[in-house]
């Protein structure tokens, strides 16, 4: 009793301003980039170089966005992009659904070896190198279904997806063998649609994880008209700065800066605006991933 | 009497079993399998054009060169470094993050950080990479209060000394919030009559962030960190890649990075591979070793 008479360092006032000033200030933190950049993209070239914009566009116009909007390179990025993102999603939450169900099943013989190979497969890492000639030899270079194949699944997701077949009462499926139902028709009837938040978070980890392969296009998409969003976007930023320089102090609508700065939106919108409705299923999605069987 | 009576239902669901587990078997097998016996290419000369029944054995070669190549230990301080960095300074915020939210009741205060702070995990490195440019360029905030406290404007990104904080920094910013996650849900399960009996005993709230929330925590904690440890050889490519430049080479280049220079862009295939199997080997002991570390301080492993 003694021990709690004595008064802490800090008061729970005091305490809570100091969460409440750190807490905002970082949220506000990481808001900060992507409203320079909006406030940017609609800003004078000259101001943008000089370092004026921050919050809020200084002469305002809609030039860098003409440009970019106008970029046919861009809008085939984005094409690519998200095909390998809706296909791959789907795909991956089909495979990963088929996969997974046969392992959460301790009367499947074969369930404890093919578990310790997917495990085995996720903590021991495949060299890229023999990977890459693996894929090359598939004859799967310079297509779209390069990145979608080599991400059909993803061991960790199966392994989450596997929990949480094990945590659905086996009486459910008791019931459906007595009316005769097969193994098919008990995972696309009774759990597949009792996994719904499940499905909806790993499709999630599986939409973001296409969206932004950065790698794989490098290593496997030489042809341009078929590169995704992300490396569209390193050209054009790497390409922007190095014509930095020049233009530094000419007075003229667009500056690389301003360029930049909306190709960075154009590439964020989608997730942004996305962002709301798939919101919800992150905190699951996040516990999911700790919980192993 | 039940079981007999099932067994030849058994029998017909386990051939669906199989038939289920058999697209996911096919890709490990073309996926991971083949390209794991990919790698006896590191005991090879490997040759492109001949392929790997053709190409010339020629055992320990390529791990003899590497073990004298003073570029392996170049790359293997600087893959070191960057793990350290990253697991030290990218580690305590997410947990700090939790426990401030968890003093907070307000449901649109609390929605309104939460939103904010996820957000930056969705963004590819190549925007985070862009975010940097443009903070830290020569026309960047960072730039501009240097210049209004009368200092020399820096191009950051072009400097060695200022690489490894770069990427930390940047990796903080990208992550934390979504790490806060997992810490804030395994407060969510803390029994609230712990908190009623330390208020009656007059505990404030500094007392009970200490006293009951972190030790509630601790082993959420311990396994976060074991699981980080368990990844510290696969940092992620993209994540240094996109921050590397000709001039940043010498502390940015790690094993991913060095493999993909190398091995794709200059066609050293076989070297390179030897240095996968390398670092796939020092991630599987890590991995082991922080499972059981796991183990014997949580209970609970990380992986299995």
């Amino acid at each position: 009793m003694e021990n709690h008479k004595i008064k802490s360092p800090f008061s729970d006032k005091f305490l809570l301003g100091v969460f409440l000033v750190f807490l905002t200030g970082y949220a506000l933190l990481c808001l900060y980039p992507i409203v320079n950049m909006l406030a940017m993209s609609f800003s004078e070239g000259f101001f943008a170089n000089r370092g004026d914009v921050i919050l809020w566009p200084k002469g305002f116009n809609t030039e860098s966005w003409d440009q970019v909007l106008g970029s046919e390179r861009l809008w085939r990025g984005l094409w690519n992009t998200v095909l390998v993102t809706l296909g791959g999603t789907a795909l991956s939450l089909v495979f990963s659904a088929l996969f997974a169900y046969p392992l959460s099943k301790t009367q499947f013989p074969l369930a404890r070896i093919i578990m310790f190979l997917v495990v085995f497969c996720f903590i021991f890492r495949y060299p890229i190198i023999p990977y890459f000639i693996a894929v090359k030899n598939y004859h799967l270079m310079n297509t779209l279904w390069s990145l979608v194949a080599t991400h059909l699944i993803i061991e960790m997701n199966v392994i989450i997806m596997r929990t949480f077949f094990r945590q659905i009462p086996e009486e459910m499926e008791e019931a459906a063998i007595m009316e005769g139902a097969g193994q098919g028709t008990i995972l696309f009837r009774i759990y597949l649609p009792l996994s719904k938040a499940a499905l909806a978070s790993l499709g999630l980890f599986y939409a973001v994880n296409y969206w932004n392969l950065y790698m794989h296009p490098m290593l496997f998409i030489r042809k341009a008209e078929l590169q995704p969003l992300q490396i569209i976007l390193r050209n054009m930023l790497s390409s922007a700065e190095n014509e930095g320089g020049n233009s530094a102090m000419v007075k003229t609508l667009t500056s690389p800066n301003t360029l930049q700065a909306a190709t960075i939106i154009f590439a964020t919108v989608p997730i942004i605006v996305a962002y709301p409705f798939i919101q919800k299923y992150f905190a699951k999605g996040a516990m999911l991933g700790s919980v192993k069987g | 009497m039940k079981n007999q009576l099932n067994r030849p239902r058994w029998k017909k669901a386990n051939a669906t079993l199989l038939i289920m587990a058999l697209p996911g078997l096919i890709w490990l097998v073309m996926f991971r399998f083949i390209p794991l016996a990919g790698s006896l290419i590191a005991f090879q000369d490997y040759q492109i054009l001949k392929g790997f029944w053709a190409s010339p054995w020629v055992g320990l070669k390529h791990f003899r060169y590497l073990f004298q190549y003073p570029d392996f230990y170049k790359i293997f301080r600087n893959t070191l470094v960057l793990g350290v960095y990253t697991l030290v300074f990218t580690f305590p915020l997410p947990i700090i993050i939790a426990l401030m939210m968890n003093e907070f009741q307000n449901k649109n205060y609390k929605g309104f950080v939460q939103t904010a702070i996820y957000i930056p995990y969705f963004f590819s490195w190549v925007i985070i990479a862009g975010f940097a440019e443009e903070m830290l360029g020569m026309n960047g905030i960072v730039n501009r209060i240097l210049s209004a406290s009368g200092k020399e404007p820096v191009i950051f990104l072009q400097y060695q000394q200022y690489f490894r904080s770069i990427v930390t920094g940047a990796t903080i910013y990208r992550e934390s919030g979504w790490s806060a996650i997992i810490f804030i849900a395994a407060m969510a399960g803390i029994d609230p009559s712990l908190y009623e009996s330390a208020k009656i005993d007059g505990a404030d709230r500094w007392k009970q962030i200490i006293h009951i929330t972190l030790p509630c925590i601790m082993e959420t904690i311990i396994i976060m960190l074991m699981l980080k440890l368990g990844q510290f050889m696969a940092q992620g490519f993209d994540r240094i890649y996109v921050f590397l430049k000709p001039m940043t080479l010498e502390v940015g280049d790690i094993f991913d990075t060095f493999v993909f220079r190398v091995g794709i862009t200059q066609g050293q295939h076989s070297l390179t591979t030897a240095i996968g199997l390398f670092q796939s080997l020092v991630g599987l002991i890590l991995v082991v070793l922080s499972n059981k570390l796991s183990k014997r301080l949580t209970g609970e492993g990380v992986v299995w």
